[in-house]
């Protein structure tokens, strides 16, 4: 008999009550996590709560050993968010603190992605809702499937940003130089079908069906034993490990160092014109 | 004022309590944390609760923005020296695969990953005497070591099926070089602390009732520059680490778990002995 217990590792009975606001989370008898990221029961508030509440949400999840494999959706009828609150980043960037614009700037917008990365180490199916932004998650989960009216959209330097954050980074591991190039200074928005045909998505789903499927591919995958379910997780996401560890910290600071060189303030206005500006073109 | 707030994160107090089986803590008004390890308040038994409570204890130290300065040092005048073998028993004897695979699988690689990939502010690791698992004191920024510190390994001569995969050589290839890191895994020989200094594997060797003292010195050195000044540039001495880490540990660990499982190996701790009769000289 040991000596000692284990240490008290947070059990999704607390960490469902501590995100509460921000993901309605339940897990089954087979442990399947599902995962709906909101804010209040509403689609996402987009803020600088929000970016950092998702990646502590990633290393809770990841710590807890009972899950098995994760479904992550988004409360409809938005991906991630639907607006921005504004007071959260004037907050912040209206500070005299340079510890409260360091820790939203560099460690927020890094564990946003690194912790997805490197603290998950179990399956993970990605249901995209619909159109927002952030859809890093549904490409960096080992399978994604979308709603066939979505489309991919990511606009930074139109914002007069770096895209520096995990969309540039997730679509150059997917699409490679030419397009991940194109994606960064032109912006064009990606419908299902074109993401489906890119290898972007996996599946294109009815929305109603999305959660359903997710739950079939979840069940197939658990038909495998633990210890394969978990080593092909890894064997997935080493390209991404690598690429995350290589490059991601040096997009993060490139966009960082450019926003306080120039003061940058987030533009609201054209954020919300991605929603309701132009559909997406066709694009092959 | 914005709409949300942020979502509530363990503080010290919390997870001290939650830790205090395994780990002291001490924080000045400034932010230097010390994490003394220790078990029973004296010198630490190693145990697969000890490996996972590290892999944890990382990931509470890095999330909690209050730290500023890690200090981490362990109990008396050991390192890690003495060995709760039932707890290894008790995994490497069970019927439980999914224990095992916990153990041998998520909390090696974490113990590690957790360390280098999670803590985003300097580390100093005063290593206070012998000692088993001086990795995470090789990986930190600033080392420092008493006079009668031996950096030595003994995976490699166990009872069958411990390839030294868990960190140690890697550790060793980076501080000592590949040459002698590989002789030292193989031969099992040790170096003494003024031979460490001399390589480059510490940075100072310091009497062992000066070396916290010395650790918090060097820590309120560290605390005169700024906060994102001290934070990234703790990325970059780091950064050659997380490198070796993403490149290696997951092959150096499926190695040593491979083999260990092929040849229903167990952990043999009445070979490991920490006696000065065989030193490399380097």
């Amino acid at each position: 008999m040991a000596l000692q217990p284990y240490v008290h590792v947070e059990t999704l009975e607390e960490y469902s009550e501590r995100f509460k606001e921000f993901a309605h989370m339940e897990r089954n008898e087979e442990g399947i996590l599902f995962c709906r990221l909101h804010w209040k029961g509403e689609a996402c508030v987009w803020s600088y709560q929000t970016q950092n509440a998702y990646g502590e949400l990633w290393t809770a999840i990841g710590h807890d050993k009972d899950n098995e494999i994760i479904i992550l959706t988004c409360a409809d009828p938005y991906w991630i968010t639907q607006r921005s609150d504004p007071a959260s980043f004037d907050e912040v960037e209206d500070s005299d603190s340079t510890a409260l614009k360091y820790n939203c700037n560099v460690p927020d917008t890094m564990n946003f992605v690194e912790n997805f990365i490197n603290d998950i180490e179990v399956p993970v199916i990605t249901a995209i809702n619909g159109i927002g932004q952030h859809y890093e998650f549904g490409l960096m989960a080992d399978i994604c499937i979308c709603d066939p009216d979505f489309y991919f959209s990511d606009a930074h330097f139109s914002h007069n940003i770096v895209p520096g954050d995990g969309m540039n980074f997730s679509y150059r591991m997917c699409l490679g130089q030419r397009r991940a190039s194109y994606m960064a200074y032109m912006e064009p928005k990606i419908d299902a079908q074109t993401a489906l045909e890119w290898g972007l998505v996996d599946e294109i789903v009815t929305h109603d069906e999305l959660v359903p499927r997710a739950y079939e591919i979840a069940r197939h995958i658990l038909k495998t034993g633990r210890a394969v379910r978990r080593l092909t997780h890894e064997l997935v996401m080493r390209p991404w490990k690598r690429f995350l560890q290589d490059d991601e910290r040096v997009r993060v600071l490139a966009e960082m160092y450019a926003v306080q060189l120039e003061a940058t303030r987030h533009n609201f206005d054209k954020i919300a014109a991605d929603f309701t500006g132009d559909r997406p073109q066709h694009h092959k | 004022m914005a709409e949300q707030e942020y979502v509530h994160m363990p503080t010290l107090e919390e997870y001290s309590k939650r830790f205090e089986r395994f780990f002291k803590f001490k924080r000045s008004d400034d932010g230097i944390l010390e994490v003394r390890m220790h078990t029973f308040d004296g010198p630490v038994h190693w145990s697969y609760q000890m490996h996972h409570a590290f892999s944890e204890l990382w990931t509470a130290v890095g999330h909690d923005t209050r730290n500023e300065v890690l200090i981490f040092t362990a109990t008396g005048d050991q390192w890690i020296s003495q060995v709760d073998a039932s707890s290894f028993k008790d995994v490497e004897q069970s019927p439980d695969d999914d224990q095992r695979f916990n153990v041998q699988i998520y909390d090696t690689l974490k113990v590690v990953e957790n360390f280098v990939n999670d803590i985003e502010i300097p580390t100093i690791t005063a290593i206070n005497g012998r000692g088993i698992h001086w990795e995470m004191a090789m990986m930190s920024d600033i080392t420092l070591c008493t006079p009668d510190f031996i950096l030595q390994d003994d995976h490699f001569g166990m009872k069958g099926g411990h390839v030294p995969g868990d960190g140690m050589t890697m550790a060793l290839q980076k501080v000592v070089g590949i040459k002698r890191g590989n002789y030292m895994s193989y031969t099992l020989q040790g170096i003494d602390a003024e031979t460490c200094l001399r390589l480059g594997a510490v940075n100072e060797i310091v009497e062992r009732e000066q070396i916290l003292e010395r650790a918090w010195e060097l820590a309120r050195l560290i605390m005169k520059t700024n906060r994102s000044t001290r934070r990234l540039t703790h990325h970059v001495a780091v950064r050659p680490w997380r490198e070796l880490v993403e490149q290696n540990l997951r092959q150096h660990v499926y190695s040593e778990m491979y083999s260990f499982n092929l040849v229903k190996s167990s952990h043999d701790f009445e070979y490991i002995k920490y006696t000065d009769d065989k030193m490399a000289d380097m």
